[in-house]
């Protein structure tokens, strides 16, 4: 036994040292892989509404696309959500980078891996349509979020509760051809709705109504306005 | 009664200074003398401390004992905290960066020149003052990728693990040290 060794074994005696237990060390483990796993699973989310949004404006009619400019795309980008992700990314890669065996990959990997982590999560949660519920939850609850996000076509694809949107392919003395969003055709009584647009709306372009469904592909509206 | 520990793993060393205080002292008689050597490079004008930041680095290497992963080898992990200790110690006193004796510097002197150019070994003693002087004025984090690598003969996955860097990021250090350092040496030559 060394001089040194003695020494050491002496302190360590005196000061009736012993090594800290396993679990303090699993538990401060724990905690960077729950920050890391959170902000994947939060940019998950964040995925998922900005799969919901895109997929929606394009799914409400690819008839759209012959006209969209590219200021349309950067348009319908819910940035918000973008922001989110690139957010949540960069904290699932700081916190990767603290467990065990981090430190070995390099930051653009490590960002790869935690970007890739949350596309495929929101891609998981889209096919459950969590990304939508979460985003019509958000919309119904918050007017701020409502002001920051684009309106999709799906919430005005819901006659039953009396919001339906679409073009107009004819129009009559008090009555309208509507082509919804999903292409399905409604006859809508116009009567006595008050219209907040412009007329010459009603003949081209999408239009937004509140109002009553009265049949299988009827409608009666209350309220006519500019889709937007 | 001692129990034979020369033949042992690292890895069961630690186990067994887990389970028993006085077993600890193998790890200790295995690791005093290059870490000592390490410790002392890293402290350089204030080797003098080499030993109290060694105790220290020895004792929070058995109270972390149990943070160990057994997958990994064992040496860089009580490098690293060998490492940390001689960092923080340096930087409680202020002390910028120290020297590296005239040995070590023949040592990294003897890996960067070309052994097959006789114009490199040319004024060799001259060529050594010079690195010396070369690698005081290199920044640490190539110093002390250059001193793990060729003083202490650690691989780069060990000196990934001592540092915590990517082994990619400890490959582009070690290139670009030597690089800078081959520039001070000739850009230094050219001088008149």
């Amino acid at each position: 036994m060394t001089d040194f060794e003695k020494k050491i074994l002496a302190t360590i005696t005196k000061r009736n040292l012993l090594p800290r237990p396993a679990y303090v060390f699993l538990a401060r483990r724990s905690v960077f892989w729950t920050l890391a796993v959170a902000a994947i699973a939060f940019g998950g989310l964040s995925n998922a509404i900005l799969l919901f949004v895109v997929s929606d404006y394009f799914a409400s009619g690819w008839r759209v696309l012959d006209n969209i400019r590219f200021n349309d795309y950067l348009y319908v980008l819910p940035l918000l959500w973008l922001v989110v992700l690139g957010l949540f990314t960069v904290s699932a890669a700081l916190a990767l980078r603290r467990t065990r065996r981090g430190f070995r990959l390099s930051a653009p990997s490590l960002a790869t891996l935690a970007l890739g982590a949350s596309l495929l999560a929101g891609g998981f949660l889209h096919g459950f349509d969590v990304g939508g519920n979460l985003h019509r939850r958000l919309a119904g609850w918050s007017p701020a979020y409502r002001a920051f996000t684009h309106v999709p076509f799906e919430e005005w694809s819901r006659p039953a509760e009396g919001f339906l949107g679409g073009t107009v392919v004819a129009a009559g003395e008090g009555w309208i051809t509507l082509l919804d969003f999903h292409n399905r055709t409604w006859t809508v009584d116009v009567s006595g709705a008050a219209v907040l647009l412009d007329e010459s709306a009603l003949a081209e372009g999408d239009i937004a109504i509140i109002g009553k469904q009265t049949g299988p592909a009827a409608f009666r509206a209350d309220r006519i306005s500019e889709f937007d | 009664m001692d129990w034979d520990d020369t033949q042992a793993e690292d890895r069961d060393l630690v186990l067994a200074a887990l389970s028993s205080r006085n077993a600890y002292g193998a790890i200790v008689r295995r690791f005093e003398a290059p870490l000592r050597r390490y410790v002392r490079r890293l402290l350089g004008r204030e080797a003098a401390s080499a030993d109290d930041v060694l105790q220290n680095a020895f004792i929070k290497a058995y109270m972390n004992l149990n943070d160990y992963d057994p997958l990994r080898p064992f040496s860089p992990w009580i490098y690293r905290i060998a490492h940390n200790e001689a960092v923080s110690h340096m930087r409680k006193i202020k002390s910028g960066p120290q020297p590296l004796p005239q040995d070590d510097a023949d040592a990294i002197l003897e890996r960067i020149v070309d052994p097959d150019d006789p114009a490199s070994l040319h004024g060799r003693k001259h060529a050594t003052a010079q690195l010396r002087r070369a690698l005081d004025r290199l920044d640490p984090k190539y110093r002390d990728i250059l001193t793990l690598r060729y003083l202490e003969e650690q691989s780069y996955d060990e000196i990934s693990d001592i540092l915590q860097l990517p082994p990619g990021t400890v490959a582009t250090l070690l290139r670009r040290g030597l690089q800078r350092l081959r520039q001070d040496l000739e850009f230094r030559d050219e001088k008149p």
